[in-house]
């Protein structure tokens, strides 16, 4: 059972949302100069889940939880409590399992029958890691992984999504183009561009704009992401980067989309069957 | 040129198709072994030492091996094959091309080719053999096809050198005034006499070649041979003519053409010191390049390359007479505001060209003054490296794929890259990117560094890094590229040896010129055939070929 007082005092932390409170801020709270009293109400509170402790530079803070998220960790045994709280602690890095065992110092058994448990309950999830692959990383359910854990928009379930890559790259590029050699694609197919003193050609947050404004991408890219496709494009020689930061498509990818093809050695030289992956040293 | 595997055995094949089995055993044992005399010839081949003797006259007319006999001391001729002469060869069909190409006579070719084969020709014995040869040859003097021929392009260049070095040792050791000299200041001496001497050479060389003499006012004991500079120096504006159209278009690139023209004007040798700073003689103004470009047959529609306005009509003209003092329209383009090409005049539109090309991403041009409509200044070295890394990455792009490219030039942007950065920064994935970068060091286009992190060198805590370097890339690529055009001439010959009979017949006296009525039905399909497959190979050796000319020769 809980006091009436300690309820009062839960429900005024709970009005502060995520705040972690010093034991100076709850005394105000509470308006009560007896210690002795204040620390038996949090004892209650602590002894009913419905607060949790946080220490932070040798200071103890002090965390309401809501009445669900009490009741969630009531019915939790001991070590299914223990293991969800290093997964909670986590954040949205999430923890790998390894890291679980050796922080809770329980058996390997134990923990994974406490994350099967959990997982079964919708409490945690499961999640791949670009960084590790091979790694089992677990996080709370609601949560959404961090970009250093799912890569980036660039990448889906862990693996990079080439084809989403690749449409981005050839509309990035189509737009450029456009704005490079407007008539280009029209016919005649010839040589039709702005004098060399024309400097309307796109920045990087031109770009940026016209792909949040046409909708181009389900997925939301900031201006890092814009730009890694348009360095992926300078690179591919398709576009490149005028000395004030413009982006101008080459007329070599304008004629390439026409058909018209380089006098290189395509067919001449023989490539050698390559040797196969193993004989070079693994990365 | 350095003498690496495959081109010793292109040279072996080019010197057979030349000249038989002999010449190009010797040219063999020549490249394989560095310089000898006839008689270790003699022992090296197995060869008769009058069969060898008689094969080196022909190599040495032809200057495909050099000879050397030291002139202080008596001792025996050495011999060393010249790979850059014996690659020369491969130019024999090209050179008259383009000879009858620039001068659109078909006669000068047949003389061309005497000398291709030949070697060399005094102009009083090629007049004696050929007496109406005399206006063809001051045709081909004046063009800069044919060039005077010194004693010393006879000689190794290593060995003149080491007799410069000799001498001018043995007469800084004489001079008493040099006693009291370190030995550093006496070899600085000595190196700058060198390097006079060499100097003094090639401006010999190059005063008999500039195209203005007639073979009338020569001495008639004059040398003459082919000068394969001269097809170079067309042949590099062709490519780099066509670099300026693939990489801004085709009105530009005739602008180009026009500029290169004027920077080349009376050359018919490569003058590479000159190219490098802009100098009087090496500066062209936009009048002159205006002028070449109205001496054209066709004229060029400056006017046509440019956007006149804007698509979104916010374009207003409007005139700008006092600025002009005549009538005049500006248009809006963007955010500037320009004169419409229609109404610009010639030389400013030749310049709106020159500006583009000077904004390109390549070193085509670059202002150097405002005389005349703007002095413009061709940045050879600088340009030519643009071209070879451009090639070399099409080339790339072309044989392993435009991701194998794309990681190349990031490899190359970077300097030293780990394969994570790579992926990230190339947007591949980690297994793709690892056969794209095994192909690429398989080729040895990039290489990889193993940086350790600790003391005992474990390989799996070493981290690796990519990295490119071009002199050494190309030069694995060109090996290639010799490899490659080898084997075209033997598939060449084994053709030949598939249709020998055919063949045999064609050349009979009785057949030449008669082969309709003369061949059967079925020859005249073999030899359709033959024609056909034969012309591949060429094709393929002179595609091969380019590429070689871009990394070695311009």
């Amino acid at each position: 059972m809980t006091s009436r007082q300690a309820i009062e005092l839960h429900e005024a932390m709970l009005l502060q949302q995520s705040h972690l409170f010093t034991q100076a801020e709850l005394e105000s709270l509470l308006e009560e100069q007896d210690k002795d009293k204040l620390i038996d109400f949090m004892q209650e509170l602590i002894n009913n889940q419905l607060v949790k402790l946080a220490q932070a530079e040798n200071v103890l803070y002090y965390q309401a939880l809501s009445h669900e998220e009490a009741v969630k960790i009531k019915n939790m045994t001991p070590d299914e409590a223990m293991v969800y709280s290093y997964i909670e602690a986590a954040g949205r890095e999430g923890i790998w399992t390894k890291t679980i065992r050796a922080k809770s110092n329980l058996h390997q058994h134990v923990v994974t029958r406490c994350l099967k448990s959990l997982e079964g309950q919708n409490y945690i999830k499961a999640v791949k890691s670009v960084k590790h692959p091979t790694r089992k990383i677990y996080m709370l359910y609601a949560l959404q992984p961090s970009i250093e854990l799912t890569g980036g928009p660039w990448f889906t379930e862990g693996e990079l999504d080439s084809d989403f890559i690749n449409t981005m790259l050839t509309l990035v590029w189509s737009f450029i183009a456009d704005s490079t050699y407007p008539q280009a694609f029209q016919a005649p197919f010839a040589q039709m561009c702005y004098p060399p003193d024309y400097k309307d050609f796109p920045i990087l947050e031109d770009v940026h704009s016209w792909i949040i404004s046409n909708k181009v991408s389900t997925v939301d890219l900031g201006l890092a992401d814009v730009r890694a496709l348009c360095d992926v494009l300078v690179y591919d020689d398709k576009i490149e980067l005028t000395p004030d930061g413009r982006y101008k498509a080459t007329w070599s990818s304008i004629k390439a989309k026409h058909g018209v093809t380089s006098r290189g050695l395509e067919g001449v030289l023989d490539v050698p069957e390559m040797p196969p992956l193993s004989d070079t040293p693994s990365l | 040129m350095p003498s690496t595997h495959h081109l010793v055995s292109l040279c072996k094949v080019l010197v057979e198709d030349m000249l038989g089995q002999v010449g190009a055993q010797i040219v063999l044992t020549l490249l394989q072994v560095g310089r000898l005399s006839a008689k270790e010839l003699t022992k090296a081949t197995n060869f008769p030492y009058s069969a060898v003797k008689r094969a080196l006259v022909s190599l040495v007319h032809m200057r495909l091996v050099l000879y050397w006999e030291d002139p202080n001391q008596w001792g025996p001729v050495y011999y060393r094959a010249d790979t850059t002469n014996i690659y020369h060869l491969i130019w024999a069909g090209q050179v008259s091309a383009q000879l009858k190409e620039q001068t659109q006579k078909d006669e000068l070719g047949p003389v061309l080719l005497d000398f291709i084969t030949n070697g060399h020709f005094s102009i009083e014995g090629y007049i004696k053999k050929n007496p109406e040869a005399r206006e063809k040859l001051e045709q081909l003097l004046q063009t800069g096809y044919l060039v005077p021929l010194h004693e010393f392009e006879f000689w190794p260049e290593e060995d003149i050198k080491q007799q410069s070095i000799t001498k001018h040792f043995r007469e800084v050791n004489k001079d008493p005034t040099t006693l009291s000299l370190t030995d550093n200041a006496k070899k600085q001496m000595v190196d700058a006499a060198v390097k006079r001497d060499l100097d003094n050479m090639e401006a010999t060389r190059q005063a008999g070649s500039k195209g203005l003499v007639t073979a009338a006012s020569h001495d008639q004991k004059l040398v003459l041979a082919v000068n394969y500079e001269r097809f170079l120096l067309t042949e590099r504006r062709k490519e780099l003519v066509q670099l300026v159209d693939d990489r801004i278009g085709s009105i530009t690139a005739q602008v180009y053409d026009a500029v290169l023209e004027c920077f080349e004007h009376g050359r018919s040798l490569f003058q590479r010191d000159k190219e490098r700073v802009p100098m009087p003689g090496n500066i062209v103004n936009s009048s002159e390049i205006l002028l070449k470009l109205q001496s054209r047959k066709e004229p060029v529609k400056l006017e046509s390359a440019f956007i006149a306005e804007t698509q979104n009509d916010e374009v207003k003209t409007e005139p700008d007479a006092a600025a002009r003092g005549h009538k005049r329209m500006k248009s809006k383009i963007g955010s500037i505001s320009v004169t419409p090409a229609a109404a610009l005049t010639p030389l400013e539109l030749v310049n709106r060209h020159l500006r583009l090309l000077e904004k390109a991403g390549f070193a085509f041009l670059r202002r150097v003054g405002d005389l005349h409509g703007g002095e413009w200044f061709v940045p050879m070295s600088d340009l030519l490296a643009d071209l070879r890394r451009h090639t070399f990455d099409e080339i790339v792009s072309e044989l392993l794929g435009a991701s194998a490219a794309r990681i190349l030039r990031v490899v190359r942007e970077y300097s030293k890259i780990d394969e994570k950065a790579l992926s990230q920064t190339s947007l591949l994935q980690s297994n793709g990117l690892r056969i794209h970068t095994n192909n690429l060091e398989y080729f040895g286009f990039i290489d990889l560094q193993e940086v350790p992190r600790s003391n005992d060198r474990a390989p799996g805590r070493n981290i690796y890094l990519w990295f490119h370097r071009p002199k050494w890339a190309y030069s694995r690529l060109v090996e290639q590229i010799y490899g490659a055009i080898a084997k075209t001439y033997d598939d060449i010959f084994a053709l030949r040896a598939k249709h020998k009979t055919l063949l045999a017949k064609l050349t009979r006296v009785d057949v030449a010129g008669h082969e309709d009525e003369l061949l059967t039905a079925q020859e005249k399909v073999e030899l359709a055939e033959y024609t056909s497959q034969e012309q591949q190979l060429w094709v393929k050796q002179e595609k091969l070929d380019r590429h070689v000319r871009i990394f070695c020769y311009y």
